[in-house]
């Protein structure tokens, strides 16, 4: 399965990655402040104004001391004063009124791949007017191009709804989105934690998935009420009340109130569920006065105003031109612009606990703002910082080289811009004889891999080779030291090391039980330990392995889905590192070693490996003036060996009525051919057959 | 009248044939020659009191002459201490009394220099010393194969001349179909039958207006157009045309830029196309060499080929052929057609030899997208032969061809000696040539240019030609410059040499590289032969016609001495058949290597 494919099955949420185009959202709109006395207009940017415009004075709702400070307003619109009928007319753009902690509810979706999550959150957005019909675009909250194309999220984002329950109070609902996918769990488990509550959705044909199951514990974890809704009810295949029980039976929820639902069309249910927000999601705790903190979900990297962060109010109040610092990274800025999502981006003049918004300080990287950190006062510091920041630790690393050597430079600023918004990016230089200079980098997983390859060959055009992706392998060497190796170049000799450790992960598959098989066949051929295996309903189970990691970041979870013919989920978490039979295999082509095809592999598989990789290459390099020997070797051990015979002709018979442009056409087409090519040592070696084989490296490994 | 054979002085071309090239030594045939009367003899008959001369053909391998003797010369000749300087002289084409068209056909055999004889006549030292060393210098490229031929030497390179073509190719773009591997600019007329002979004729004599336009239009727009010395009519199917229609175009050439008076005009003809009186004709309009399209000897190849003719028609042409006298011609075949075995292919080869064309064109089926075979077939694949075999077949051409005492003297053509297509040399010297007609391909000026492919584009060209010609010339210099490429670049030209005199059996000639192209290409371009030269692909060749080992060569480039040593390496070609048949590798290699910034 290719990338793209692999991306959209995958098809996961993933923060960190995008630079988003917000300006494409932003409008002049004109909205009533909450209480109904005061309207103002409020004028949305093009771009960054250095400095805020002239804010205007907080109106202080009667009863309460929290409250959304004024809108930042345009000085001509200044006096424009609305009648209260428009508030009827136009609910959906009160959405920046002030509303007290009280009647916030910070909430997420939570659900597996194809469950309706994005459907639904349009749908959310479009009933409570936060998008008109006619701004609205399919899947609002994707809106990286990439991300629309494939109907999947990569980015995660936030919006700010209003909505007047049955009770008649306005409600502010912030939905926080989250990323999806295993690589970027962490991520969304600050997402999580900046919200009280959570919608479970669950395809009401399909059933729990490993995913489903994966993100209620996280949500769990972080004591969120959930939600449950089944989602496709008016598809033909839907039985909701199997799903109920599945839900039940499983996750141990109480699904008694769970609310029928589809996105689709009409919509229906919707109304539900916003009045179950409202009812069951706890407001924030109302901790204003107290020193503050904000919990980071999100943030990316805008060319003009620095990083942008995305935060949860979760103590105090922040307000514009304060001084901020963030507590695990100790950088101290000064907050230039200030705002919510709704769902672009609106500016504000002050934010309470319980919000979410979006600041921006002139902030140079990401890697000042990570996720998870803790934005606090300069002037009024909080004790401690808020609990559950981590270090993004890469956990697979591949050779990105560019096929054209002269874009190595271009390479380096694609990455030096990409890290700028992605602070889980890690990069060094790398030289290989074969495929000339490249980087070594680092990533939180395969689709995190997979998305900065393709980013950067979509948004900077780059055209790149790839290495088989490899993990960190640890190497206890003989002279007692531990060696941490990611790069089977500079793996220790056999000579110098004692043993070698690689990481392992625990892994549940959740399949039909036609599938139980094929799927424990496919974990054991991965080296898989078998732990466990539950049945979770009649007819589908849980199953769990211990696997190593280099075993997950092949084909694996596209051999999940194409054994189970789609119906198989998975997730999996770090178990740690464990003593491995692991050698490293060689591939020589005319004797002489392709860097970039050494692999570390177990040792029983490395026969396989070796002779899948030599046939592969006798396919793929043609026939050059001699005989080309190709081998896989460990050590000086050659296991398999294949030969290309010498080539017997290539010569153009005719010259047409002299047509010798076309010719030299021909000839010199050939010719840009073999300067594309690879040379390993006299042997040309087209940059595709190298793509081939570290594809198929990919597979075998 | 006084019959007076001229006497050529030391400044005269030698003719060169190969039974005069023994030991590595050049004889001259005769220097009872004019100088570029290579293959034929000639007496000149000079009649002192009325000033008239007339000429004599004496060589029978071209029976299409003599150009009769007796003709009235316009009296150009000019006689000066028994040297031919320069003349122009008019004779009538042969059977020219039989004929309707009565115009002389001019024959110059040089550009009428003016004034200044002597200045003429070192020039013609000069450039015929330059012609005998080159010969010298390609002799016995083969190393103890002396006798073999000294293929790609002609001395058409004497007439730098003023650097305007004295070739052209001339398109004429009729086929009664299409064969399925063909992607040329063709147009299919379909069998001629009297429901669209009219129309046929028509079409045909439109195309031929175009043509004789653009003819006029190019050639009136030059200073003046040097007297062709080799013409080809390709196709398409030339031999379709009406005779009275080709005499349009030789009319048309012969009227704005002339013949010299040996001129080669070659003509294509598939058989099934023509009868006797209509190749006479051609022959009586000065057609000397025809290129008969067999393909292949065995008639389900040739229906598989989705050839208009069947294996009858070629041997009633081969009949009209050698019925009329007509020796100097060739034939072409096709190796790798599907389903072609090696059994097959020998049959084909030994009827071809049988046959004893003059020169024979080898052409190993190439799969051109857009064309039926395109469809079916996938190159390499059954039923097209493997690479494996597709060589052998290669191989196999080479060895009988040179058995039966043809010269590979260029990759995919074999002659006996002294019938190498001199037309086809123009382009593997990277000689200027005209194209005229549509797609076809012309280059002067420093410039290739490809007319185009549809008949109405090419009228559309031709039409803007003609408004172009008639502005000022840097309007047309515009013109060209939009609708062609630039003056070749330097790079280009070096491919082109490289590409073309690898073609050749003599090779690429390095001091020629390193005069237009300085020596440090010519250190570099040895560099890059090295390795072929190890393979035994490629062969060095010293100034004394002696194969350089490959071990001297790799040593002589490794040390300072190189430029040297190097110096005494003359020419480096391509061996036959190894060399040849990986020669798009080695080229491109080349082409890799090249320093170009």
């Amino acid at each position: 399965m290719d990338i793209l494919a692999r991306i959209q099955a995958a098809s996961i949420t993933a923060p960190c990655l995008a630079p988003q185009h917000h300006h494409k959202h932003l409008q002049q709109l004109c909205f009533p402040m909450s209480t109904g006395h005061h309207f103002s207009c409020f004028y949305m940017h093009q771009n960054h104004f250095p400095v805020a415009m002239p804010g205007h004075p907080c109106r202080i709702p009667s009863g309460s001391i929290r409250c959304q400070s004024g809108a930042v307003e345009a000085p001509e619109m200044q006096d424009v004063k609305f009648s209260k009928s428009m508030l009827s007319f136009d609910m959906g753009k009160d959405r920046l009124s002030k509303v007290p902690a009280s009647q916030i509810r910070n909430f997420s979706i939570i659900a597996h791949i194809d469950h309706g999550k994005s459907t639904l959150a349009d749908k959310l957005l479009q009933v409570t007017g936060t998008v008109s019909d006619r701004e609205m675009k399919e899947q609002f909250l994707d809106n990286m191009d990439l991300e629309r194309e494939r109907g999947i999220t990569i980015k995660l984002q936030a919006a700010r709804m209003r909505y007047v329950a049955k009770d008649g109070e306005p409600y502010c609902l912030n939905l926080i989105d989250t990323p999806g996918h295993v690589d970027f769990s962490y991520e969304v488990s600050r997402s999580l934690a900046a919200c009280e509550g959570a919608l479970l959705v669950v395809d009401a044909s399909q059933g729990v998935e490993a995913q489903t199951l994966a993100n209620v514990y996280l949500a769990l974890e972080n004591n969120l009420e959930i939600i449950p809704v089944l989602n496709k009810i008016d598809l033909p295949g839907a039985d909701p009340e199997r799903v109920r029980n599945e839900i039940e039976e499983i996750v141990g929820l109480d699904c008694s109130e769970a609310i029928f639902c589809s996105a689709k069309e009409e919509g229906i249910g919707i109304q539900e569920i916003l009045e179950s927000i409202v009812a069951k999601v706890p407001p924030p705790k109302d901790t204003s006065m107290n020193p503050l903190r904000a919990l980071i979900f999100d943030s990316y990297y805008d060319p003009y105003r620095g990083v942008i962060v995305y935060f949860r109010v979760v103590d105090g109040s922040i307000k514009i031109h304060d001084k901020i610092q963030f507590m695990a990274s100790g950088k101290e800025y000064e907050v230039d612009e200030l705002g919510v999502l709704s769902p672009g981006q609106m500016q504000v003049n002050e934010l309470f606990a319980g919000e979410v918004g979006y600041l921006a300080a002139s902030i140079r990287s990401v890697a000042d703002a990570r996720v998870g950190d803790t934005i606090t006062s300069s002037a009024n510091k909080a004790g401690m910082a808020l609990s559950g920041y981590q270090e993004a630790v890469p956990m697979v690393f591949c050779g990105l080289f560019p096929v054209d050597a002269d874009q190595f430079g271009e390479l380096r600023e694609a990455l030096e811009k990409l890290q700028l918004n992605d602070a889980a990016l890690k990069y060094e230089p790398e030289s290989s004889s074969a495929m000339g200079f490249g980087f070594r980098c680092g990533f939180l997983g395969l689709l995190h891999m997979e998305i900065v390859q393709e980013r950067l060959e979509r948004e900077y055009g780059l055209n790149l080779i790839t290495t088989a992706p490899s993990v960190v392998y640890r190497v206890q060497c003989a002279d007692n030291t531990v060696v941490e190796c990611s790069n089977p170049c500079e793996l220790p000799e056999p000579g110098k090391r004692v043993w070698i450790e690689e990481p392992f992960v625990n892994i549940e598959m959740i399949t039909p039980k036609e599938y139980i098989g094929t799927l424990m066949e496919l974990a054991q051929e991965r080296r898989g330990e078998f732990k466990e295996m539950k049945y979770i309903t009649e007819s589908r189970a849980s199953v769990i392995y211990i696997l190593p990691l280099a075993e997950m970041v092949g084909d694996f979870f596209d051999q999940l889905k194409s054994r189970s013919k789609g119906y198989a989920s998975m997730e999996y978490s770090l178990s740690g590192y464990r003593k491995s039979d692991l050698v490293r295999l060689d591939i020589l082509i005319n004797g002489e070693p392709m860097d970039p095809l050494a692999a570390i592999v177990h040792k029983d598989k490395a026969f396989a490996v070796g002779r899948a990789l030599t046939q592969k290459l006798k396919e793929l390099i043609p026939r050059q003036m001699f005989k080309i020997p190709i081998q896989a070797a460990i050590g000086t051990r050659v296991i398999a060996s294949e030969s290309i015979s010498a080539m017997r002709k290539d010569v153009l018979a005719k010259c047409y009525g002299g047509d010798i442009s076309r010719k030299k056409k021909l000839l010199k087409k050939q010719a840009e051919g073999k300067k594309r090519m690879k040379s390993v040592g006299r042997v040309e070696v087209p940059q595709d057959a190298f793509m081939a084989v570290l594809r198929l490296e990919k597979e075998v490994v | 009248m006084k019959r007076c054979v001229v006497e050529l002085t030391s400044y005269s071309t030698y003719h060169v044939s190969r039974t005069y090239c023994k030991q590595n030594r050049c004889v001259p045939l005769s220097q009872k020659m004019y100088p570029d009367m290579r293959t034929c003899f000639i007496e000149i008959s000079y009649q002192v009191r009325t000033n008239t001369v007339s000429l004599k053909y004496a060589d029978k391998r071209h029976p299409c002459w003599p150009f009769q003797t007796g003709c009235p010369t316009s009296g150009f000749l000019n006689l000066q201490k028994r040297r031919i300087v320069a003349f122009s002289c008019s004779c009538q084409r042969p059977g020219g009394e039989a004929e309707k068209h009565k115009q002389p056909l001019r024959l110059r055999t040089d550009d009428v220099f003016p004034g200044n004889n002597e200045l003429h006549a070192q020039r013609l030292e000069r450039s015929n010393a330059n012609v005998h060393n080159s010969f010298v210098s390609a002799i016995g490229p083969n190393g103890g194969r002396d006798e073999q031929t000294v293929a790609g030497l002609h001395n058409d390179d004497v007439h730098a001349g003023n650097g305007l073509p004295t070739s052209a190719y001339v398109h004429l773009p009729f086929c009664k179909r299409r064969c399925f591997y063909c992607d040329f600019a063709i147009v299919a007329i379909g069998q001629r039958n009297d429901a669209n002979s009219t129309n046929i004729d028509s079409t045909m004599g439109s195309y031929v207006t175009t043509l004789c336009k653009e003819i006029t239009s190019t050639l009136s727009q030059l200073p003046q157009a040097s007297p062709l010395k080799t013409l080809f009519f390709g196709g398409g199917t030339p031999s379709l045309l009406p005779p009275q229609y080709l005499s349009r175009i030789v009319d048309t050439l012969d009227q704005h830029c002339g013949f010299q008076c040996d001129a080669e005009i070659s003509m294509e003809m598939d058989p099934g196309t023509f009868d006797k009186q209509t190749l006479k004709q051609f022959l009586g309009l000065g057609v000397n060499r025809v290129s008969l399209g067999v393909q292949s000897f065995n008639e389900d190849f040739l229906k598989a080929c989705g050839r208009s003719h069947g294996l009858q028609d070629v041997y009633e042409a081969l009949d009209i052929i050698t019925g009329l006298n007509v020796s100097n011609w060739s034939l072409d075949l096709i190796s790798s057609l599907p389903h072609q075995t090696l059994e097959h292919w020998e049959e084909c080869l030994r009827e071809a030899i049988g046959l004893s064309p003059a020169h024979v064109s080898v052409y190993d089926l190439q799969i051109e997208e857009g064309t039926k075979f395109g469809v079916w077939y996938k190159p390499g694949h059954h039923p097209l032969p493997d690479e494996d075999k597709s060589a052998s077949f290669y191989r196999l051409a080479s060895s009988l061809l040179r058995e039966a005492g043809y010269e590979h003297y260029e990759i995919s053509n074999y002659a006996k000696p002294g019938f190498q297509c001199r037309h086809n040399m123009v382009y593997w010297k990277n000689q200027p040539y005209y194209g005229f007609g549509l797609g076809a391909t012309s280059y002067f000026n420093g410039k290739r240019f490809s007319r185009p492919r549809k008949l109405k584009g090419y009228a559309d060209f031709v039409e803007l030609c003609i408004n172009q010609s008639s502005d000022n010339f840097s309007a047309n210099e515009e013109y060209l410059s939009f609708y062609s490429n630039t003056v070749e670049s330097v790079e280009d030209r070096v491919c082109d040499t490289i590409m073309l005199s690898l073609r050749l059996a003599s090779g690429l000639n390095l001091n020629e590289l390193s005069k237009n192209f300085g020596h440090e290409l010519r250190v570099h371009i040895c560099k890059s032969f090295l390795p072929f030269i190890n393979s035994g692909h490629a062969v060095a060749v010293d100034s004394k016609f002696k194969t350089v080992p490959p071990d001297t060569f790799s040593t002589a480039l490794s040390e300072q001495s190189a430029s040297k040593v190097l110096k005494d390496v003359i020419f480096i070609r391509l061996t036959d058949p190894d060399g040849f048949l990986l020669s798009n590798e080695i080229i491109s290699s080349l082409f890799t290597d090249l320093p170009i910034k």
